[in-house]
């Protein structure tokens, strides 16, 4: 079976898209207000802004998941902007998601199975192949419910190929992926474009745009306010000031007098062992943290990152070893009774409660005895770090944007004012600009004594705020000390991947 | 005549609405299909008999004593057996509670036999005249308890912070217990307050009408209706529902005979289930 053959089901040229005024109220929000843009068969174009500038909501009108207020959308001379999310598919448009919602209950190979439609051999080799492109065929029986973040938005992915798009949507679905992944992913979406097929991207790291596009769109408050190639979007100077921020400025350095490491740390794993059914995803690994000490966790997708919160905030149980806080042992705590002592645990994948609105998902992480005053006064310092997030108190979690929920978790990990946070992939979805400013607020954070773990793929935000790093290769720790040796990529990548494993480093 | 059946109509379904309360709370949070919530209606009665019958206490006191220990009662099943069988699943809570149903009826018949009785008080057999039209007591005040309470419920959810805690820990549990609230306890909360609600509702019921062992099943039906009706875990939804049951067979026995009473139940359900299966008034905390 060829290649195009996946992508591209019946090889037609794909038609041209054409946005005219297209606008989307929610209430009194307008989130895409008079949007207007071209894109010739075939062609790629990204879409780029600050968080809750209207990208994944023009993604969605255009896919038909939500209906424009007013504006025009044609496709191959076919009008769109009345259709339904099913018409729209079988016109030729698909959408990834940037959140996930996949079937629950249902496997990776059913989920895809849904959106091919079609039945028979045919259709089955043509899962089997899209399912194959995405990584994801060594899961293809395992219940959607149960794949972690990022292999759920190649399931989005898959799910988008499988309706055979001419052209496709592809709202963030590199967030959170870094050196060979990213580059696979980078690989896979250019061999989709090389077919033919349209593309629109959505994306705010910017390595992936410019790899992959020769035309942006610049989105802020639902507008376009800029638009060229990816080097005049990046010199351009109202984008740096609204999106980008000043990445050029030198990174923070690393602080004159680090943490006086004195007295006992204020978590310390020990000889943690931690599996999901019979496969290992952490294996002796030894851990301390001490007051005001920022911590970095890295390692490749899959090495255990996440495990390792999980093992700190209790969200899962360890097989063996010890967790100890302050000075208790807490390794038979239950999660909600470590939060209490002070560990906060900020998710990967944001998990803010849909349904609640922005206020009550602060709320629910202070204690429910709190007086209403101080209760306030709490909220009021979240808004402080993240204003964006006061002005919509009372918009329900589900309906804010990517980025915002992402925030909106943040908040909610520090609220309580925690004596030890631990933060699992945050910059993820954010816009630049936000992540200069979230990093300012872990330095502030810090400097309050409260002792901090990042987990996170940007490794060089992430080094240039540690006192320390562990690095993690298939469970085991494999580098514990001084992070400036990890800003060699040699280093880190033998570390990541242990070319033939060494005896763990050591500091 | 026909003012007056929609009237009593009316005011029974704030009965069923009780009935069909704590049942409509569970199954929004837990997703909890409670099989023994008839039996804990029925067991609510016979506690107030019981008391009465061994204390001097007048009957609103036993009767609020019956409440508290259903809801005890309620709290412990919740917490020490059901919230681990509802981590593997939905399936093993269901059986249970059948199984406890069972249980619970069985030492209900042996200790009192399996005759029905009735709590014995003027307000079961005290009428009013409302505008000119006879209404029973009985009927009027599980009417006024019942809004009161579809009231109360309904602002703790929506407005208190321990109500959103509650509608967090049944939307995702997991991440509920990452932040620091207490999902089992909050659990066996919700269950002691559902177990309350219905020993309140039998207490009703028997002094309304009366109650034998096996009465639990016929008001699990009609709360299950209700619910279907009002939309789950949707406690003013359910409140209407009930009343919108009420109505329905209270005209339909006037006009067919009382045979069909519970046959228009039945086919409310199925009809409702068919056209809507949200309920008439969508649903809440999921
Ligand atoms: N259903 C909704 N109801 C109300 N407001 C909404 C709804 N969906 C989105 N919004 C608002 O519309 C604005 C645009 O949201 P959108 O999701 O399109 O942003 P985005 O550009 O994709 O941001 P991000 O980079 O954070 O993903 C935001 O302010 C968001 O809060
Ligand atoms: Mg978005």
């Amino acid at each position: 079976m060829q290649e195009d053959h996946v992508f591209n089901g019946d090889g037609r040229e794909a038609p041209e898209l054409i946005v005219r005024g297209l606008t989307k109220r929610f209430g009194g929000v307008t989130a895409v207000d008079d949007v207007g843009f071209r894109l010739p068969g075939g062609q790629a174009l990204a879409v780029v802004g600050p968080n809750g500038a209207g990208k994944s909501t023009l993604l969605k009108l255009l896919a038909g998941a939500h209906t424009p207020t007013s504006g025009s959308i044609e496709f191959g001379g076919r009008r769109l902007e009345r259709a339904s999310a099913r018409q729209v598919v079988r016109a030729g448009i698909a959408l990834a998601h940037q959140i996930p919602r996949p079937f629950t209950g249902l496997t990776v190979w059913e989920n895809v199975a849904i959106g091919a439609g079609a039945r028979g051999r045919a259709a089955e080799e043509h899962i089997a192949a899209v399912i194959a492109e995405c990584g994801l065929q060594d899961k293809m029986r395992r219940r959607a419910e149960n794949l972690r973040l990022l292999d759920l938005k190649r399931l989005e992915l898959a799910r988008a190929l499988s309706t055979r798009p001419r052209c496709i949507l592809l709202d963030e679905v590199a967030a959170g992926l870094s050196g060979r992944e990213l580059d696979e992913v980078i690989a896979l979406i250019a061999r989709i474009s090389a077919t033919g097929c349209g593309l629109v991207l959505v994306e705010h790291v910017e390595g992936v745009v410019q790899s992959l596009v020769d035309r942006v769109i610049v989105m802020d408050w639902g507008r376009i306010i800029a638009e060229g190639t990816p080097a005049q979007i990046a010199a351009d100077a109202t984008v740096r000031q609204v999106y980008l921020g000043d990445g050029a400025r030198p990174r923070t350095a690393a602080r004159e007098t680090p943490p006086a490491r004195s007295g006992p740390p204020l978590l310390r794993l020990e000889g943690v062992d931690l599996a999901y059914g019979d496969i290992p995803a952490l294996r002796g690994v030894d851990l301390e943290v001490w007051p005001g000490e920022v911590v970095a966790v890295l390692g490749a997708n899959g090495a255990g990152k996440s495990s390792l919160a999980a093992a700190i905030s209790g969200a899962e149980r360890v097989r063996s070893g010890s967790v100890r806080f302050g000075a208790d042992d807490v390794t038979a705590l239950p999660a909600y009774r470590r939060a209490r002592r002070g560990i906060a645990h900020c998710p990967e994948g944001r998990r803010v409660f849909p349904a609640l609105s922005v206020e009550e998902n602060l709320k629910l992480a202070l204690p429910l005895r709190m007086p209403a005053k101080e209760v306030a006064g709490r909220l009021e310092d979240v808004y402080a770090v993240f204003p964006a997030l006061a002005e919509m108190r009372a918009r329900r979690g589900g309906a804010l944007s990517g980025g915002q929920q992402q925030m909106l978790a943040i908040g909610r990990a520090l609220i309580g004012r925690p004596r030890l946070v631990v933060l699992d992939e945050i910059s993820l979805g954010l816009a630049p600009v936000v992540i200069d400013g979230l990093y300012e607020a872990i330095e502030a954070i810090r400097s309050e004594g409260i002792a901090v773990v990042v987990v996170e793929q940007n490794v060089h935000r992430c080094l240039a705020v540690a006192d320390r790093a562990y690095v993690l290769d298939r469970g085991v720790v494999s580098y514990a000390g001084d992070p400036a040796p990890l800003s060699d990529p040699r280093l880190l990548e033998r570390l990541y991947f242990g070319s033939p494993r060494e005896e763990a480093l050591s500091p | 005549m026909s003012a007056a059946v929609v009237l009593n109509g009316i005011l029974l379904g704030g009965l069923y609405g009780m009935s069909a309360m704590g049942l409509s709370l569970v199954f929004g949070v837990l997703r909890l299909v409670n099989m023994a919530h008839g039996a804990m209606l029925v067991l609510g009665a016979y506690l107030a008999v019981l008391i009465t019958a061994g204390t001097p206490l007048p009957l609103p006191v036993a009767g609020a004593c019956a409440v508290l220990l259903a809801g005890g009662l309620g709290y412990v099943l919740q917490r020490h057996l059901l919230t681990a069988m509802l981590v593997r699943g939905a399936n093993g809570p269901l059986v249970a509670t059948f199984g406890l149903s069972l249980i619970a009826s069985g030492l209900v018949a042996l200790r009192f036999g399996s005759d029905p009785v009735s709590i014995p008080t003027a307000l079961g057999t005290a009428g009013w005249s409302l505008w000119g039209l006879d209404v029973r007591a009985a009927y009027a005040v599980s009417f006024a308890l019942a809004g009161v309470v579809a009231v109360a419920l309904h602002l703790t959810l929506s407005r208190t912070r321990l109500g959103a805690a509650v509608r967090a820990a049944a939307a995702d549990p997991r991440t509920a217990d990452l932040i620091g609230i207490d999902v089992r306890t909050l659990y066996a909360l919700v269950f002691a307050v559902a177990s309350a609600l219905a020993a309140l509702a039998g207490l009703l019921v028997g002094v309304a009408f009366s109650v034998s062992p096996q009465s639990g099943t016929s008001y699990l039906l009609i709360a299950m209706a209700v619910v279907v009706l009002g939309g789950i875990g949707n406690v003013l939804g359910t409140f209407a529902g009930a009343i919108l049951l009420g109505v329905v067979q209270t005209l339909a026995a006037a006009q067919f005979g009382g045979g069909y009473r519970d046959l228009v139940v039945y086919i409310l359900f199925f009809v409702v289930l068919a056209v809507l299966p949200r309920g008439l008034f969508g649903r809440r905390l999921t």
